[in-house]
């Protein structure tokens, strides 16, 4: 992209070695790349949404990846290529500018970013999407200071977490399930990573989003936005299960009726150990 | 105003009143850095001891109270009294000097601007003996920063002291606006002036429209927290969401403000230990221009996840802010390349500043893309991405102007060898801290926690990055023992010790009161290289 330098070849003495050199190192790049790769993806997804997410993720860091290379490469080049020598006499040449490749370096960046933003504006569109007719489970999620709600309207089901017992929130594989949530005190964050997803509670307004999990298992969550003392505290997991044990859950009324360690938490039709000034009343809320 | 501006010069003298008093702007800029320096070591000693709660999972050294005062006070102090004062040192004792001028336009309230950050500061720490300092998080977000959620005195001082340090940012931003605009020498046009003036003075316009936005959110806040009104109160008809848009509003293009006049930094020392001028001149003030424009249209980018913002603008603005921003970092690498490099101690930081500042300006864009930032979104991801900004990118560039102009200032040179132990610790210790975010962040670990579960997978990870907070930490002992000595017996400067360009180093090291005796003919953005080498078509094409 810069200019070439004009004697570039002459330098070393055999060619064949310093190929070989660069294969390996080349070799060696693409090794370590592809080894980085692994520990700087997200998190396995296990929702649809994750899915597109994950791969936008993916598609972004591989741009990330070409432009970190190749500006740090041309960095290390530089420091190494044109460091001062004892040989070195009078002046450089005094470049200024090169309007050719001013504009290649301003026109290539600006078609990648809109290149990139078409494909997150096409993600956006399904992450966000939120068509109440496909909601096969709604939910409704509460954060306060600093526990969750989870409530079933449909089944009647509340569920009240505190700091120490994390509530769980179960729901059935590859079944649309739509969450409307809100906050009764402070700004709380319900965020799960292996959903790759968050959305923010906020006092005075109901968030709506639609997920379907596609991987069964327990999948821990914990509150993203600051939100007091005890923030670091406000944690809750979500249990994907099949449909049969999901419609065998609500049956029975919820956690007390599983045994897999969810049985301390307690079903009431009260907010518990919370000063509720401006709880958000969902039955006016319609989505 | 010009007998104003001549008045330093019947003043002189070295005493401590002396130093009380002054309106010199050349006094005034090292009294900046000296309480910058005060300040760094505290935001310092904060982030330490994050770090060291974190180090591993369970509370060992402090309680969640404190801790939250402690993240949210780093935040504080690095930002308005570290990053912001250090540029405006550079910028008060650089400027007037680049532009030939004897002083700021206004040498008294210059000096207002600076006394006004150390009161600020006792102010906003204060709370720390008064029953808590602030606890909501430097961003302060209603309802959590109301007087319900946090009752005590630190979030009313808090306010306090940020709009006392946003008058002084006000003030120095008029006076940097007009010393640029009606103090510049003979010969002196705006397309001759240096880079650093130019990240000054764009700077300055950015701080004018920004700052008081910030004010006024203030404002609202302390009434709200104070007298009952109702602006971010749900409860009473007020918008949590709003506090967010004014906050940001002032708060994004603030990021701006902490990174511009480092990049004018880097672009004086880069041209000076490449021996080449700045590739692409105008391309680069414009692309300045650019950055504080795109500035004030991508704030709620860190709204996303609020479901209260228009998402495809923010989203797109978001990304056509890192096409100037590259524009730059092309600049730099070709005004290095073909050059005769120097690696001097500026340079070496300066160096360090490009390859840092390409990843805080890399991890960056992965939050304009809205479903990514629904992923990586108030985690350490963002951390990673801020602290490579400010650290790998402002700090550096601090770094690099320190070293670079500290001859000038003092007319003693900082030694070599401290100086190069300082990068390779200071280098060293911010990857070692800040790289393992990134991973922390895709691995799920939200920011602000005080805790985190041993099974989550970030024990590891956590413990590194505290080893590297330390390394930064001590990184800082070789530069002060630097500054130190070099200033009891370091080597005499002289006038030039760089064979640099612009017209600071026309004059003597440290400069007479009145900064100038003569000046060389000023016919490009290079008078000094033109009175050296003589001026050919050959090197100005």
């Amino acid at each position: 992209m810069l200019p070439k330098r004009s004697s570039c070849a002459d330098r070393g003495g055999n060619t064949r070695t310093m190929r070989r050199l660069a294969t390996l190192g080349l070799l060696a790049i693409v090794a370590l790349v592809a080894g980085a790769c692994q520990a700087v993806s997200l998190r396995s997804p296990a929702t649809d949404q994750a899915i597109l997410i994950s791969d936008l993720y993916n598609l972004v860091f591989a741009v990330a990846a070409v432009v970190f290379f190749l500006v740090e490469g041309l960095i290390v080049w530089s420091v190494i290529r044109y460091r001062r020598k004892s040989t070195d006499r009078g002046l450089p040449a005094q470049t200024h500018g090169n309007l050719v490749l001013e504009i290649v370096w301003t026109a290539v960046p600006m078609v990648t970013v809109i290149a990139i933003f078409l494909a997150s504006w096409n993600v956006l569109n399904v992450v966000d999407a939120r068509d109440e007719s496909v909601a096969q489970v709604k939910v409704e999620v509460v954060g306060y200071q600093w526990a969750w709600k989870f409530g079933y309207p449909d089944a009647g089901i509340e569920i009240y977490g505190t700091a120490e017992q994390n509530p769980q929130l179960v729901v059935p594989i590859n079944k649309v399930v739509q969450v409307s949530v809100s906050s009764q005190d402070v700004n709380h964050g319900f965020y799960i990573p292996e959903f790759l997803f968050q959305r923010d509670a906020v006092p005075g307004r109901v968030n709506v989003f639609q997920f379907t999990p596609n991987k069964l298992g327990v999948f821990n969550g914990q509150c993203s936005a600051f939100c007091g003392l005890m923030h670091h505290a406000m944690r809750f997991s979500v249990k994907v299960v099949t449909q049969a044990e999901y419609d065998a859950w609500i049956a029975a009324g919820g956690p007390s009726a599983n045994a897999a360690g969810v049985a301390t938490l307690r079903i009431t039709t009260t907010p518990v150990a919370v000063a509720t000034p401006a709880i958000v009343r969902f039955s006016r809320i319609t989505m | 105003m010009a007998t104003t501006a001549l008045r330093p010069a019947a003043r002189s003298g070295t005493g401590i009143y002396e130093w009380l008093t002054t309106t010199d702007h050349k006094k005034i800029g090292i009294l900046y850095m000296i309480s910058s320096f005060v300040f760094l070591a505290i935001g310092g000693l904060l982030a330490l001891g994050v770090r060291a709660e974190l180090a591993q999972p369970g509370l060992q050294f402090l309680d969640e109270s404190t801790y939250n005062q402690l993240f949210t006070m780093h935040a504080t102090i690095m930002i308005f009294w570290v990053i912001i004062p250090f540029l405006g040192a550079i910028g008060n004792y650089v400027v007037p000097l680049q532009l030939g001028a004897p002083d700021m336009a206004f040498p008294r309230i210059n000096a207002l601007s600076f006394w006004l950050i150390p009161f600020a500061g006792i102010i906003v720490l204060s709370g720390f003996v008064l029953g808590g300092a602030a606890d909501a998080g430097w961003t302060a977000y209603p309802p959590v920063s109301s007087i319900k959620y946090s009752p005590g005195p630190g979030m009313n001082l808090w306010i306090m002291g940020l709009i006392l340090i946003g008058t002084s940012s006000i003030l120095g931003a008029v006076n940097f606006l007009v010393t640029i605009f009606r103090m510049r020498a003979p010969g002196m046009t705006l397309f001759r002036m240096p880079i650093l003036t130019w990240t000054v003075l764009v700077t300055a316009v950015l701080v004018l429209m920004a700052t008081p936005v910030l004010t006024s959110a203030l404002i609202m806040l302390f009434i709200d927290r104070n007298f009952g009104g109702s602006f971010f109160d749900p409860a009473t008809g007020g918008s949590a969401i709003l506090w967010q848009n004014i906050f940001w509003f002032y708060s994004h293009p603030a990021v701006y403000i902490m990174v511009l006049p480092a990049m004018g930094v880097i672009s004086e020392i880069l041209p000076v230990f490449s021996r080449k001028p700045l590739f692409g001149y105008k391309a680069f003030v414009f692309a300045t221009a650019g950055i504080g424009a795109l500035g004030f249209s991508v704030w709620a980018h860190h709204m996303f996840t609020t479901g209260g913002v228009f998402l495809p603008f923010f989203s797109i603005m978001t990304f056509f802010i890192a096409i100037p921003t590259g524009v730059k970092m092309f600049n730099w690498v070709a005004t290095m390349w073909r050059g005769q490099l120097i690696f001097s101690t500026p340079m070496l930081f300066a160096i360090g500043f490009l390859s840092m500042f390409l990843i805080g300006g890399i991890n960056g864009v992965f939050s304009a893309p809205v479903p990514v930032d629904y992923a990586i979104h108030a985690t350490y991801w963002i951390v990673a991405h801020i602290h490579y900004v400010l650290f790998g990118g402002s700090f550096l560039g601090i770094m690099a102007g320190l070293y670079f102009y500290f001859p000038k200032m003092t007319g003693k040179m900082l030694d070599e060898r401290l100086g190069k132990i300082h990068f390779v610790l200071m280098y060293v210790g911010l990857n070692l801290t800040f790289m393992p975010m990134h991973l922390l962040g895709l691995s799920g670990m939200p920011r602000r926690i005080a805790d985190y579960s041993p099974t989550a997978g970030w024990n590891d990870l956590n413990l590194i990055a505290t080893i590297g907070g330390f390394t930064i930490g001590a990184s800082l002992l070789p530069l002060l023992w630097n500054i130190y000595i070099s200033l009891r017996n370091g080597k005499a400067a002289g006038d030039d010790p760089w064979e640099a360009n612009t017209l600071e180093w026309a004059t003597s090291s440290p400069p007479p009161a009145w900064n100038f005796d003569r000046l060389p003919a000023i016919t490009s953005e290079r008078p000094l290289f033109d009175a050296r080498h003589g001026r050919s078509g050959k090197d100005h094409a």
